[in-house]
């Protein structure tokens, strides 16, 4: 009978060498895929004495194991590069599958392979001898044989299908066989993993541990604990869960078994889950900080009118830490004399609707307290009232300044006075200016008319008059400034149309120079009122100065003043000035009323700054329209005389 | 008699000025508005300008930079609001004469137009002085030049020929034509015509 050798993964001129060179009688034969070789040895056609496994064969010992469950007896030699020898030697050792007619071979050459083959054969030869002796007994002894491979063989199946990886390590740690899911986790082939420690495979940070795990599974603690660890070698980070555990004693060596299981997916979702909890956390402090630095007391009552929750002004309020107070009834902390006064608004915001009242009161130790609460109901899923949330803050302190408001009011008023005489005084000082320049001329022209004897008496009587009028005009001025100050003792019931009339008088020479189609729409009926008479021509004269400047770059056909008076709600009146000037843009009317707001380039801003305040104390209005372009209309109102 | 003209738009002072104005014997114009005055300024005889530098529409600034841009040269009399003394440095610096305080002494202002108008009737005679100065100066033939040139440089005849290479006698008819075309009844007029006419070219 010849020997027959299996040549797998070899490469075909290692084929035809041996085909040359072997004793005659040795059958050669050559697969590319261990699978081929699979089926040939399940088929039990023409089944080889030795197999030789070449560089090319990708997993080697799992190769060997595979054939030796198909079919014992038969030698096995793994081809390996120099200086893998012993590392493959010793994994085939510790499998607990593979025995001794599995050898690895460094290949050098083809020579040295043909002789290593030539004594496998000659002993092969022997066994086949000594074999075929009982082989008769040995035959009607084994028929029940072939079952045992086909269970071996679906349990490596199994171990190759099922989703973990499986390892068999030394007890350095070093791994002895694995499984091709522990390949695919790892991300490298068993020829690269064999021999190697497993803690190298990961992060240095991991290393510890995964010693520490193998050493409590060699002493045989019993725990079975597991660690999780992170692969960082593949693009994607992944997280494997590894436990070891003793697998035999059956040698020097003691053998364990690491399981391991892809846990990223798992991993990923408890940091997201404690990320979110911990962004939970911290807006719910937030929220809490808030709550508790708002001054107004805030509450939330259940169903039972007990509270559940309160911040940190309601504690300070009633003097109870939030421990007292969770779970109380609403007339344990408060009281059942306050409690009977707001017994109606919780009945109402039970019924489902949003309250807001004052009230009154009276607190033991406190007094009387105003409040001012608001309680919005919480509804259930249903739509049950389960609760309301209340929101109360005490108005006491502004109930009693809303009291003294009336007397402050005038007060203020009388302050206000005084601030705008300081800003007047610029204005003022040119105001003033004007009629002293023109007396001092008036005067002068005169004393060098009569000097020069050519005084003549109609010329010095007009000038003489119009002294006394700047005189005059000079002592308003003065006047008013000392009246300014002092609380409304100028104030007499006056008519407005005739303040008009008199400004209108005081305007006419300007008047005369500008020439406006000038329209008086004076309302016959106008009541009587308590108005200070000066500050109201000054104002007119103002607004009516200020529209005659308007229309200046007109032509004088298109000037048109028009001066209205009228009544107005409450017995008031009511004054406009309009001018058919180029009027103002809006932002101009909103910011014409503020002090050192000016459009002439010589103007203080100052003007319509005053007239303001002295209407406003007045208690009246002045307003600005624009018109489009029909110029500006100015208007102000004066309340009615309480009497009347 | 002078002319002043006042622009203001405060009735009330300029009908007071203007009073004070022509009891000093002035003739005055009154103008309400920059404008109304800026209309009419070229038409207007040589005189004095009154102006306010607050007034609403045209500041006096501007009716100042206007002035300047046409090349009127009358003289400028400010008055300003009170306390608004930047202003009125702006206007000297644009060339107004001189700037008052409302509420003026009528006095002061007087005195001061007074003045402004007294220069700018030396100023007048000066620049006909020149004028005339410069034309017959112009009609001097070149040797009578050079010999005008000598005298200012307060040269003898003697050197005055040597420096020309002629004879004294020559020079000295010259000196008797320059006297009679300059119409100078002695060597200071000769000098002063001289200066008048040619003064950036005297050398000091």
């Amino acid at each position: 009978m010849s020997s027959r050798i299996s040549l797998l993964s070899t490469g075909e001129d290692l084929l035809t060498y041996l085909n040359n060179n072997l004793s005659a009688g040795v059958f050669l034969e050559h697969n590319d895929l261990p699978q081929n070789l699979y089926a040939a040895l399940e088929q039990s056609s023409g089944e080889p004495d030795i197999i030789v496994l070449g560089l090319n064969v990708e997993e080697p010992i799992r190769t060997a194991e595979h054939i030796l469950v198909l079919r014992r007896d038969i030698k096995i030699i793994i081809l390996c590069k120099g200086g893998r020898q012993n590392i493959l030697q010793k994994a085939i050792q510790f499998s607990p599958f593979l025995n001794s007619d599995v050898t690895s071979f460094e290949y050098k050459n083809h020579a040295s392979l043909r002789k290593k083959l030539q004594s496998l054969i000659d002993s092969v030869e022997k066994q086949r001898l000594y074999r075929s002796a009982i082989e008769v007994v040995e035959k009607e002894r084994t028929s029940i044989a072939p079952t045992r491979p086909l269970v071996a063989n679906y349990l490596d199946k199994l171990l190759d299908r099922i989703p973990i990886g499986i390892l068999n390590l030394d007890s350095h740690g070093r791994i002895l066989n694995l499984n091709r899911s522990a390949q695919s986790l790892l991300g490298r082939s068993e020829r690269a993993l064999v021999n190697t420690e497993l803690h190298s495979l990961f992060s240095s940070n991991d290393t510890d541990s995964i010693q520490n795990l193998t050493h409590h599974a060699i002493i045989g603690d019993e725990k079975n604990h597991s660690i999780v660890v992170s692969l960082n070698s593949l693009e994607l980070k992944c997280y494997i869960e590894i436990s070891i555990s003793l697998l035999a004693v059956n040698t020097a060596e003691p053998i364990l078994t690491a399981i391991l299981t892809e846990v990223t997916d798992k991993v990923l979702e408890e940091i997201k889950r404690k990320k979110a909890e911990k962004a939970l956390q911290a807006s719910e402090q937030q929220l809490r900080l808030v709550i508790d630095a708002i001054p107004e007391l805030i509450a939330y009552v259940d169903a039972d009118l007990a509270y559940q929750f309160n911040n940190k002004a309601f504690e300070k309020w009633f003097g109870f830490s939030r421990h007292e107070i969770k779970g109380k009834k609403i007339w344990q902390v408060i009281g059942e004399r306050p409690y009977s006064v707001i017994t109606p608004y919780i009945k109402e915001v039970m019924s489902g609707k949003i309250i807001t009242f004052e009230e009154k009161l009276n607190y033991p130790y406190r007094g009387d307290v105003y409040i001012r609460s608001s309680y919005v109901p919480n509804f259930s899923d249903s739509g049950n009232v389960i609760g309301f949330f209340l929101l109360t803050a005490d108005i006491t302190q502004s109930k009693k300044e809303e009291e003294g408001k009336l007397k402050h009011m005038l007060e203020a008023a009388h302050a206000s006075r005084i601030i705008t005489i300081g800003e007047m005084s610029t204005q003022l000082a040119h105001e003033i200016s004007q009629p002293l320049a023109s007396i001092g001329a008036y005067s002068s022209a005169c004393i060098r008319l009569i000097e020069k004897d050519r005084a003549d008496t109609e010329e010095l009587y007009s000038a003489f008059k119009s002294i006394s009028t700047q005189a005059i005009r000079a002592q308003e001025i003065m006047h008013e400034l000392r009246n300014f100050v002092k609380k409304d003792s100028s104030r007499k019931t006056v008519s407005v149309n005739e303040l008009v009339q008199n400004a209108i008088r005081f305007l006419q020479i300007e008047i005369r120079e500008n020439k406006p189609d000038l329209s008086l729409e004076l309302a016959e009926d106008l009541p009587l009122i308590e108005a200070d008479q000066i500050l109201i021509e000054q104002v007119i004269v103002n607004l009516v100065k200020n529209a005659m400047e308007a229309m200046q770059i007109l032509d004088q056909e298109d000037r048109r003043l028009t001066i209205e008076t009228n009544v107005c709600q409450d017995s008031g009146v009511f004054v406009s000035v309009k001018d058919s000037g180029p009027g103002i843009t809006d932002y101009e009317a909103s910011k014409i009323f503020e002090p050192f707001y000016t459009t002439k380039p010589e103007g203080m801003g100052m003007g319509l700054a005053i007239i303001r305040s002295i209407i406003d104390s007045h208690g009246g209005k002045l307003e600005v329209l624009t018109n489009g372009d029909n110029g500006t209309t100015f208007h102000f109102t004066l309340p009615g005389n309480p009497e009347s | 008699m002078d002319n002043i003209y006042i622009v203001d738009d405060e009735a009330a002072l300029r009908d007071s000025l203007s009073m004070l104005l022509r009891a000093e014997d002035f003739n005055t114009e009154q103008f309400a508005t920059p404008t109304a005055f800026l209309e009419q300024v070229d038409d207007l005889p040589e005189g004095l300008i009154i102006l306010d530098l607050w007034m609403p529409g045209m500041s006096g600034l501007d009716v100042i930079n206007e002035l300047n841009k046409r090349g009127v040269t009358l003289p400028i009399i400010c008055i300003t609001g009170h306390g608004d003394v930047s202003t009125a440095v702006e206007a000297i610096k644009l060339g107004a004469a001189d700037f008052f305080e409302k509420p003026f002494d009528s006095t002061q202002l007087i005195e001061r137009i007074k003045h402004c108008l007294q220069e700018q009737h030396n100023q007048r005679q000066l620049d006909v002085f020149t004028a005339r100065a410069k034309e017959i100066v112009s009609k001097l033939t070149p040797r009578e030049y050079e010999v005008l040139q000598g005298l200012v440089e307060g040269l003898r005849n003697k050197q005055i020929a040597y420096n020309m290479g002629i004879s004294i006698r020559t020079v000295e008819l010259h000196r008797v034509h320059v006297m009679d075309k300059l119409e100078a009844k002695s060597l200071s007029d000769v000098l002063k015509i001289a200066i008048a006419a040619d003064y950036e070219n005297i050398k000091l």
